[in-house]
């Protein structure tokens, strides 16, 4: 049986496959044209009726002006991926500046198996099995030996709750709440959060935002706001950098039930799935880039605790020597450069 | 000033003895963080260091780094977080050998076609290979990693 033949059945697919991970075109639902025998449900289906379909929507050119680009080191089969930066101050959105975005953690290679499996675990590591049931010891009853040992011809018994008994103790049932917490593998809950990160991009579900912060906490602004992105209907999540807390916003998100606010630290794949849409501020990109990449090129865990490298991003303890560790490692990689 | 301390010789056993401890009133001291130094040194590095610039490669231990060769092909390996490439050969207990070749990106059945005409010289049947589309491997039956690695240090991966 010839595989081959049916992984290019769709071709279109492929094709948009190998552009999206050579990195040469952003792959997103606007710019891709849906396949006629495809069946739509619910919201999605009044998003893509023909009478309000909305314009094209242009990806950034290359004379956008780029106000925001990568840290991190780049593969050399990958580009950035460069995204509009929209800004809350406008009532209109704004498509006029763009912001770049690693590839590896916006651009990641779409694992749904992984996806689900870390959406999973976000569900049920919490999960306890609260069974219990009573021994024989545990019923109440049954210290008295219901007959003689011996004469009246029936098995000797010691007592009337024993499991061989009606309504007698469970000798090995369930015995009280068992946590059934587990953890996936590191790189796989990295993976999902890359997975889904990449999945809210090219669904056209990301808004990269100059600044989460609204000017002023007037619920009518940011009604105008979110209407004219048409995003009256979708459940929003707002990420915002640690240290950067929005307090307009915070008022605005708190009378609301579609609406969630979140620091960077807590980004998390159901969250991401639950929400409709993803926003995010220009100044969480930084942390978030650094630290994913982090994750990706570090050495295994040396055991337990795994606080003592002198090169770990956001470390407080050893920030002097942290400093003093890159610089020599800049240097060094400046020499070799020059040589 | 004279203290009596209970110092704990073992589980079962403890004594007081008389300690000497520092007046606090008056007396200078000064911190200094220089010695940390000796400290620092031997804290471990959690981040993979890039090697090294050679003038010459490959290596003495056979090591290359990539090169701009690789992007012309429909598919692209790439290393692992140690610079190695992403070939494992795994033995089983009846004695079978495999190779997998994880990472691959782009058309992975061209990469499957290039790696039967790798590998067919030195067989006298049709490799046994399996693509997993979804992962980005491939698997050979057969013990070919020095084949394929070498294949991949000349495609300049």
């Amino acid at each position: 049986m010839n595989f081959g033949k049916i992984a290019r059945i769709s071709g279109a697919l492929t094709r948009s496959l190998k552009r999206f991970q050579h990195g040469s075109e952003v792959v997103t639902a606007s710019n891709q044209s849906l396949p006629p025998n495809l069946v739509l449900y619910g919201i999605s289906k009044e998003q893509f009726e023909p009478e309000s379909q909305q314009e094209e929507v242009k990806s950034p050119g290359p004379e956008t002006p780029i106000i925001r680009k990568c840290n991190g080191e780049i593969p050399k089969n990958k580009s950035p991926i460069t995204v509009w930066v929209d800004s809350f101050k406008n009532v209109e959105q704004q498509r006029q500046v763009s912001a770049q975005l690693h590839p590896l953690i916006f651009g990641a290679h779409p694992r749904m198996d992984i996806l689900h499996e870390v959406m999973r675990w976000q569900q049920r590591y919490r999960d306890v099995n609260y069974t219990w049931s009573r021994t024989r010891a545990e019923l109440g009853r049954g210290k008295q030996k219901p007959w003689p040992q011996k004469g009246t011809g029936r098995v000797r018994q010691g007592s009337r709750a024993g499991p061989g008994w009606k309504m007698g103790g469970i000798a090995h049932g369930p015995r009280g709440p068992v946590s059934l917490y587990y953890k996936p593998a590191d790189d796989v809950i990295l993976k999902g959060l890359t997975i889904a990160l990449t999945v809210k991009l090219v669904q056209d579900d990301l808004i990269v935002v100059d600044d989460v912060e609204i000017p002023e906490a007037d619920t009518n602004f940011f009604n105008d706001v979110i209407n004219s992105r048409n995003l009256s209907e979708n459940s929003l999540l707002f990420m915002h950098a640690e240290n950067d807390f929005p307090q307009n916003l915070s008022e605005i998100v708190s009378n609301s039930r579609t609406l969630s606010l979140m620091p960077a630290s807590a980004l998390n794949v159901w969250s991401m799935l639950k929400h409709d849409k993803l926003i995010l501020p220009l100044s969480m990109l930084d942390d978030l880039e650094t630290k994913i990449l982090w994750h990706m090129n570090r050495y295994p865990w040396l055991g337990k605790p795994h606080n003592f490298y002198k090169d770990m991003p956001g470390k407080k303890g050893l920030k002097f020597e942290q400093e003093q560790y890159l610089a020599e490692q800049q240097r060094e990689s400046d020499e070799n450069v020059s040589q | 000033m004279l203290l009596l301390v209970k110092q704990h010789l073992n589980r079962s056993q403890t004594r007081l003895t008389s300690v000497l401890t520092s007046n606090n009133s008056g007396v200078a001291y000064t911190i200094s963080k220089e010695e940390f130094k000796w400290i620092r040194r031997l804290l471990p590095p959690s981040i993979i260091p890039k090697p090294p610039l050679h003038s010459n490669y490959p290596t003495p231990s056979g090591w290359s780094p990539p090169t701009e060769t690789s992007l012309d092909l429909p598919y692209f390996i790439s290393r692992t977080r140690y610079h190695e490439f992403p070939v494992y050969e795994i033995t089983k207990r009846n004695g079978q050998t495999m190779t997998h070749i994880r990472k691959i990106e782009g058309d992975i059945w061209a990469f499957e076609r290039d790696l039967i005409g790798i590998i067919h010289p030195y067989l006298d049947f049709d490799p046994a290979t399996r693509v997993h589309e979804v992962a980005g491997i491939v698997s050979v039956k057969g013990n070919f990693k020095a084949v394929i690695t070498q294949y991949l240090r000349e495609k300049g991966f």
